[in-house]
């Protein structure tokens, strides 16, 4: 056996190793990361969404709809992790908005001043 | 922005439903509107109830001397001016606008809930109608030539007491109720009624600023805002209230809108119609 070539030990060590690691590799198969930009668009279209929602019950806040245009600017400039950003503070001030129109569907009732008499059909 | 009556008889039938579904609002506007009084008599008790009016002007002495000086040469005064020459001019088949308004004193007639058509009339839809009756087109809600012409009519329609007919159908009421629940519901980014301006804090400062009762909220339009520069309408004032707090604003003259001045008129009854006025 030559000096220099590796034992047989070490050689099945070896092959052991790339066997195990190819196996998990194979096993996991991880879906690949999306491309920025497809993840900025993907977060627009989700944050539009719910501001869409908010529109419909009566609830828009205003700054909702200026961080999507910032978004949508920032996307169409290929600065996708600031688009990224945008849309998901976006999305989270739509989210807000619809639970403040879920909260208001009720608690409007009680703002006004009664009279005594309403209050007392009341109980 | 124009709506099909059909599609607003519709939504007036929705509306009507949800009000007998949910039976919500048992107040009666003759109850709320006492209420609020009974309300502003106690918070402000040394304020004549229908001298909110005069919006701050009935219990800010300061801001009151002021604006009775600005009064001595009106700012608004060319828009009544303007106004009244655009009343005058013919309109598309030669009639004018006297045609439908007689001499412009017609105030104390909107809003009003209009059954046929399903929803609230206000003065600036009728101006529209007048319009589109001789033949001419819209104009539109944001237009200068709107709120001149709505400030010669409410300049000649001073002194009229508000006295809207209290709404008993169940178009009229279903119009009231949402006025009302638009009034008192929290909107936008800081998450503010109106109500929590006007009938919590009423008389307490924001900021530079007092904050005036719901009373006389409509009697006073179009008015010139210092902050404008300008003669707005009632409507632009909703949408600035509304953008101030963080919300989107709601188109000028849409059902929101419409209902919201129905049910605020409603609680004015008594008080006087005094536009144009002067604001900050």
């Amino acid at each position: 056996m030559n000096k220099n070539s590796p034992s047989p030990k070490f050689k099945a060590i070896a092959l052991l190793s790339a066997g195990l690691l190819t196996a998990a590799c194979s096993e996991q198969n991880p879906a690949p990361a999306p491309e920025p930009a497809t993840e900025a668009r993907q977060a627009i279209e989700q944050a539009r969404e719910q501001y869409e929602a908010s529109k419909t019950a009566g609830h828009a806040w205003s700054k909702t709809g200026k961080l999507l245009t910032g978004a949508t600017e920032a996307l169409e400039a290929g600065k996708f992790p600031q688009a990224l950003s945008l849309a998901q503070q976006a999305e989270t001030l739509a989210d807000a908005s619809l639970a403040q129109a879920k909260a208001e569907q009720e608690a409007w009732r009680d703002r006004l001043p009664k009279t005594p008499a309403h209050k007392k059909d009341e109980k | 922005m124009i709506l099909k009556p059909g599609l607003i008889a519709m939504q007036t039938a929705l509306m009507a439903l949800t009000v007998a579904l949910s039976g919500f609002a048992s107040a009666t506007p003759a109850e709320d509107r006492e209420a609020m009084r009974a309300y502003y008599q106690k918070r402000f008790p040394a304020v004549e109830v229908n001298a909110h009016q005069d919006g701050v002007y009935a219990f800010d002495q300061n801001a009151r001397e002021q604006w009775l000086e600005l009064e001595d040469f009106p700012p608004y005064e060319v828009a009544v001016d303007e106004g009244e020459e655009l009343y005058n001019s013919p309109l598309a088949n030669g009639a004018s606008y006297s045609d439908c308004f007689g001499d412009g004193a017609v105030k104390n007639r909107y809003p009003h809930f209009d059954e046929g058509r399903g929803e609230v009339v206000t003065l600036e839809l009728a101006i529209n109608d007048c319009r589109e009756a001789h033949g001419s087109d819209p104009l539109s809600y944001k237009s200068a030539e709107m709120v001149r012409l709505s400030a010669y009519i409410a300049w000649q329609s001073r002194g009229q007491i508000i006295a809207m007919e209290e709404p008993e159908s169940a178009g009229a009421l279903a119009a009231y109720n949402e006025g009302k629940r638009f009034y008192t519901t929290r909107r936008g980014q800081l998450n503010f009624a109106c109500t929590s301006c006007h009938v919590q804090l009423a008389g307490n400062r924001l900021r530079a600023e007092h904050l005036s009762a719901s009373l006389g909220h409509v009697s006073h339009w179009p008015a010139y805002r210092l902050k404008w520069q300008d003669v707005g309408s009632l409507h632009r004032r909703f949408a600035r209230c509304n953008e101030q707090v963080g919300a989107e604003p709601f188109p000028r003259q849409s059902p929101e809108y419409r209902n919201l001045e129905y049910f605020l008129t409603y609680i004015s009854n008594g008080l006087t119609w005094n536009g144009p006025a002067i604001r900050k």
